[in-house]
């Protein structure tokens, strides 16, 4: 047998692996751009959808003309895509290979979304004295939070089963100034944490049959 | 985010690229190689050893096989030692060599054991070399003229033995075609650690020096894992075991899960029974290559084999946890919230860091197990087994590394 070890082959390996795993890092990092911009993107979207609500609404005010439905339609259209988009930054967020900055600048974007969705549906049901949808405010925890994971089970389901809930998730560590007002309003200390209906406040995990107790 | 385990898992991905694409520099440098032929005039006188128990079935045609094999008749010395077998091994033996006088039959009182009966032929042994010979094994008819050649190739009085590439007689079930590719890897690592003299474990055709034998004491009759433990010993007196790459020699595995199971398990106990035996050549400059990075190697794989089986299965449980509150919670409609994604989506959404080196990982491991099969001389395709070999038999085989080890730490007997 030939005997063929030389230690340069050991070097030769190491530094192969080396660059395979700085082209990993690369791909990785070309994969987060593509993330951010994607996500982004479908924040901006809803960004402009909920412009385009808040023009409508303006322009029904002003001119006195009366379209509730239109209205209501639009804005559980609005609700779905920020819940479509919440689901999409949580997986991109599982998968970044580099810090969190950009996932919490999405993150942060997509949380004033949903203040201001909220905001807005508060607006509207006092407007339109809409009784049939129901919205529901879900402050969680990220961090080995099995309750809060279950309840966002819960909520799924919920939404699944009643197409007029609408759910906003908030991750309560998450710092922003206007999250930090909604939280203050609401007295949030313990995750998870349920607003039902704007006033009805719920601590610890509740089950969806007893959500639906509560809101229906 | 980089958590301890995502650290872990990336040095191990890191680990395995690293060691897989060594193998492949090694595999390709040899291929550059030819082997030399060296032309033997007057072959040596060779001891074949055949430890039999209970093997009334198969010993006459493991005779007539040996008597076949392409050496001079009159530099073979056959010693068949019956180990106190319970059938009718003896007798059957005894009717065989009434009709050829150059076999000897020689028996054990009381059963003493694979090492215990290659000893007592070792006593008797009057070649230069030593060949132990399974009695349900059966070697290509010029096996033994090339492993001879090899200590000639070799011309070094410091190669102990040489080791025969081993395939499998039978591979007719799922079990067995399994285990005919952990085989055919086998013996293609061997042949990568062979050319590296790293090469620490014999098998059941090996040919060994006699005097090699005689000067280290013989086989451990305690151990179970004999082939192993006089590699290692050989290792550790500074003697190098070389890899026959012409002719075969076939041998029969279990086909039934739990003999094999058993089987691995004991190989799996000796071997870590003989590596703290030898611990003392792990990172010990003097045995080269084989202290430096094959043997410290092998052990810090066993150890990150129980870390990672104990995170995975961390890992696996609170994910199984999740499911079942998931299932518990949505009402048993969770398959409702599963919808597919675009393709475009699929991607951003795949774990990349994880899966380039896997990836790349992957494809060594393709490379070598074509290359493998290219060795042996077998046809390689990719069928149902070959794919349980690839990915399910890593995760068979890490519960029988935990029996094993369990089985260490409890101190439980020793079977064969």
């Amino acid at each position: 047998m030939v005997r063929v070890f030389r230690k340069d082959m050991l070097v030769t390996a190491f530094l192969i692996a080396f660059f395979i795993f700085l082209l990993g890092i690369y791909v990785g990092k070309l994969f987060d751009s593509s993330r951010f911009v994607n996500g982004d993107k479908m924040i901006l979207d809803t960004q402009l959808d909920t412009d385009s609500f808040v023009t409508e609404k303006e322009f029904f005010t002003v001119f006195a003309v009366q379209d509730c439905p239109l209205l209501v339609n639009r804005m559980q259209t609005l609700g779905e895509n920020l819940g479509e988009i919440g689901r999409t930054i949580t997986k991109y967020d599982t998968r970044s290979i580099s810090n969190g900055d950009v996932y919490d600048q999405l993150k942060r974007k997509y949380f004033l979304l949903e203040v201001r969705a909220y905001t807005l549906r508060k607006e509207m049901l006092e407007a339109c004295e809409e009784e049939n949808s129901d919205v529901i405010l879900f402050f969680y925890n990220t961090e080995n939070n099995q309750e809060s994971l279950n309840q966002g089970y819960a909520l799924d389901s919920l939404v699944a089963d009643f197409n007029n809930t609408v759910v906003f998730s908030f991750d309560s560590e998450f710092e922003e100034p206007a999250l930090n007002s909604l939280k203050g309003y609401y007295n949030i200390t313990t995750n998870p944490t349920l607003i039902l209906n704007y006033d009805t406040k719920v601590e610890g995990y509740i089950s969806e049959e007893d959500i639906v107790k509560l809101i229906k | 985010m980089l958590t301890p385990f995502t650290f872990y898992i990336w040095s191990m991905a890191f680990l395995s690229v690293f060691v897989s694409l060594f193998w492949v520099i090694v595999n390709s440098t040899i291929k550059q190689h030819g082997n030399r032929l060296v032309e033997i005039k007057d072959y040596p006188l060779v001891t074949i050893a055949i430890p039999a128990w209970n093997e009334e079935k198969s010993i006459v045609s493991t005779l007539e096989c040996i008597l076949n094999l392409d050496y001079p008749k009159d530099k073979m010395q056959i010693i068949v030692i019956d180990d106190n077998s319970k059938d009718d091994t003896f007798a059957v033996t005894k009717k065989f060599i009434s009709k050829n006088k150059n076999i000897q039959l020689l028996r054990h009182n009381n059963n003493k054991g694979k090492a215990g009966a290659m000893n007592t032929a070792l006593r008797y042994a009057k070649g230069e070399f030593f060949w132990v010979y399974d009695a349900d094994s059966y070697a290509s008819k010029e096996l033994l003229k090339n492993l001879v050649c090899k200590f000639y190739e070799e011309d070094n009085e410091k190669v102990g033995a040489v080791v025969a590439i081993t395939l499998i007689k039978n591979h007719g079930n799922w079990v067995e075609k399994m285990q005919r590719l952990e085989y055919v890897m086998t013996a293609f690592m061997r042949k990568l650690t062979g050319s590296t003299d790293t090469l620490h474990t014999t098998n059941a055709l090996s040919l060994f020096r006699t005097k090699v034998i005689r000067s280290i004491n013989g086989f451990d009759e305690g151990n179970l894992t004999e082939d192993f433990e006089i590699a290692m010993r050989m290792r550790s007196r500074g003697y190098r075991i070389v890899m026959c790459e012409k002719g075969n020699f076939y041998t029969k595995v279990p086909n039934k899960i739990k003999n094999m199971w058993l089987q691995r398990v004991r190989w799996f106990r000796g071997f870590i029974q003989n590596t703290l035996k030898y611990k003392k050549m792990a990172f010990n400059k003097q045995f080269g290559l084989l202290g430096l990075f094959q043997i410290p190697l092998e052990i810090f794989v066993l150890l990150t084999l129980f870390f990672s089986i104990a995170l995975f299965g961390y890992h696996i449980f609170g994910e199984i946890i999740n499911l079942v509150s998931m299932i518990y919670i949505t009402g048993y409609n969770f398959f409702d919230y599963f919808i597919l994604p675009s393709f475009n989506q699929f991607l951003l959404e795949l774990n990349w860091r994880l899966l380039f080196p896997s990836l790349v990982v992957l494809c060594s491991a393709l490379y070598l197990y074509i290359e493998a099969h290219r060795y042996v001389g077998e046809k390689w395709r990719f069928y149902i087994p070959s794919l349980l070999y690839l990915f399910v038999y890593p995760l068979f085989r890490s519960m029988q590394w935990i029996h094993a080890a369990s089985l260490e730490i409890f101190g439980a007997k020793k079977k064969w």
